[in-house]
């Protein structure tokens, strides 16, 4: 007997895009998203700060770490908690673990079949099954950094108001360092096939947004800063960031000071590069990526440097842990009322949440902004640009070069092969 | 043994198989059984399977019976009708993970115990139906366990 399954659907979401051939413009384009931000107060409200971080880590299945730590942090400064070294070290460790998991994915699954002329990664797995061996042990140790750390390979248990609730054994965290050592050849072997990756070119500046470098690379911090010189407490985003409808998408785009501006790993590189590790920044030398790489179809080598960094940082991250000795911490016991927000760069970039709590520390209100919501402008503005320079292609390469420019955003959309619905009207269409 | 709970427990009925796996690990298990919250799965799902030496997943199923219904599938009932062409990163289909994994051969033996949802809108929590399911749907777990 065969009984067919129909996997419910985790994400909605879809991109469309008409274009006009001859004139070469790009007549129409929605990108949809879910906005999680749409429902986010709502499930939240009326919540006690010790059940909101668990919740907010069920917003997204690839994001749950970010989702937990930036709650954490948007708590503890609307109740006025303050975190040891102790806790941040183990915090970046577990969002490097994160950004991992997403960065691999992303790279290997959706990346690699674009470049290696592949519907999929399916085929590969008879003609290159060395690569998705290794992109599945990458992936693997991914996840155990996230287990180790964080007590579950997705949606942490361990992280709390104040730290931590179990602190991982220095035996779990010495078998992790020596596992991020011996992935060191894997990294060598994924940096040198995308060394012979021709990266499509197509130059579009644009603003640049990400948190300030603190204690090091970008990632839980307290000031925004952008590529044309903003500099504003991330707690005031929200006047920062201006979200507006536009009437041919159901979701908001976002704009900063001059307009659609990008986060994510590019943005990351550009506004914080002397904050690579040695070998993350070596690698994207080597790769063509610098300071001022304005191609956004280089997301994606910024991503692989990514990787590089959270890598090599993660091995210096747990000798300074193992250094100082785990100590058990006492959790605090906070009141309201309070407000506080926070930010940290999540794999595909600023992610915003803010908490109003009320005397008996329960959420009154609650505001999200996540990273795809805010690069959906951008990646338009992208699309407009791109399309005038493609034209003397053929149709099926026009919707190919398209489809991977929104694909090095990684957007938060439901992303299968085939991502866009590239509609021709008017001339001949191309060759 | 390791038993996996899929879903989203943000969207009503489609906690069911983290509800599930929530009250496995409060209840216990016998020793050398995992308890996994895999989330909303995907690709992840095809590293936490592996090593395994079965898999039991639990998650809402939408087969069109009525909602509270409790499907056991294995072995060839859970063989991917469709060429997984596409793959969603968010959203790898478990007939795409099922497949690739397959293809890999990394695939430990699988049992995949489904519900079918009443509802999965945007909700903290069960429908009447779903919940009612819970107590059985955790019996023939542990039936399974024994066996």
């Amino acid at each position: 007997m065969r009984i067919e399954v129909r996997h419910l659907a985790r994400v909605e979401g879809h991109a469309h895009l008409v274009i006009d051939a001859e004139k070469g413009e790009l007549k129409e384009c929605r990108l949809e998203i879910v906005e999680s931000p749409r429902f986010f107060e709502g499930i939240l409200r009326g919540r006690h700060y010790r059940d909101v971080a668990p919740i907010v880590a069920r917003i997204c299945g690839v994001c749950s770490n970010s989702h937990t730590l930036v709650s954490l942090a948007a708590t503890e400064n609307a109740l006025g908690i303050a975190v040891s070294d102790q806790t941040r070290r183990l915090r970046r460790l577990l969002a490097y673990g994160e950004i991992l998991q997403s960065h691999i994915l992303q790279i290997y699954f959706m990346a690699v079949p674009d470049y290696l002329g592949v519907a999929s990664i399916f085929p590969l797995v008879r003609s290159e099954r060395e690569l998705v061996t290794r992109a599945l042990r990458l992936k693997k140790l991914a996840n155990d950094i996230c287990l180790a750390v964080g007590g579950r390979p997705v949606h942490p248990v361990t992280p709390c108001v104040g730290g931590f609730s179990a602190l991982p054994s220095p035996q779990a965290l010495q078998d992790l360092r020596r596992r991020l050592v011996e992935a060191l050849p894997d990294l060598e072997a994924t940096v040198e096939l995308f060394a012979a990756f021709p990266i499509p070119e197509f130059i579009r500046e644009t603003e640049y947004l990400s948190l300030a470098a603190g204690d090091g690379y970008p990632l839980l911090g307290d000031t925004l800063v952008s590529s044309v010189g903003l500099c504003a407490p991330a707690a005031e985003y929200r006047t920062v960031i201006e979200e507006y409808p536009v009437p041919h998408s159901t979701a908001r785009f976002a704009r900063a000071t001059r307009g659609a501006y990008m986060v994510g790993p590019l943005a990351r590189v550009r506004n914080a590069h002397d904050r690579l590790s040695p070998m993350a920044r070596t690698v994207a030398g080597a790769l063509g990526l610098s300071a001022a790489t304005a191609n956004p179809y280089f997301n994606l080598v910024a991503r692989l440097v990514e990787v590089v960094h959270c890598l090599e940082e993660g091995i210096h991250l747990i000798d300074l842990v193992l250094q100082d000795g785990l100590r058990p911490e006492t959790a605090p016991s906070p009141s309201g009322p309070g407000r506080g927000a926070a930010a940290i760069e999540a794999p595909r970039g600023t992610l915003f949440h803010a908490y109003s709590y009320d005397a008996s520390g329960c959420i009154e209100s609650a505001d999200c902004v996540i990273p795809t919501a805010q690069n959906l402008g951008n990646i338009e503005a992208d699309l407009r640009g791109l399309v005038p320079t493609l034209l003397h292609l053929p149709q099926e390469e026009v919707t190919k070069r398209l489809e991977m420019l929104v694909r090095a955003y990684d957007p938060c959309i439901s992303c299968s092969t085939h991502l866009l619905e590239v509609r021709f009207v008017g001339g001949k269409g191309g060759k | 043994m390791r038993i996996i709970g899929i879903g989203n427990p943000l969207m009503g009925d489609d906690g069911i198989g983290i509800a599930a796996v929530a009250a496995l690990e409060k209840e216990g298990v016998p020793e050398g059984v995992d308890i996994i919250d895999g989330g909303t799965g995907g690709l992840t799902l095809l590293t936490l399977m592996e090593g395994a030496k079965r898999v039991i997943l639990v998650d809402a199923v939408e087969t069109g019976s009525p909602p509270g219904t409790i499907l056991r599938l294995a072995g060839e009932d859970l063989e991917p009708e469709t060429a997984a062409s596409s793959l969603s990163l968010h959203s790898g289909g478990l007939p795409e993970v099922l497949a690739l994994g397959r293809a890999l051969g990394t695939l430990p033996p699988l049992i995949l115990f489904g519900v079918q949802p009443h509802s999965v809108e945007v909700r903290l929590g069960l429908s009447d139906p779903v919940a009612a399911a819970l107590p059985p749907l955790l019996a023939l777990i542990r039936e399974e366990l024994k066996a």
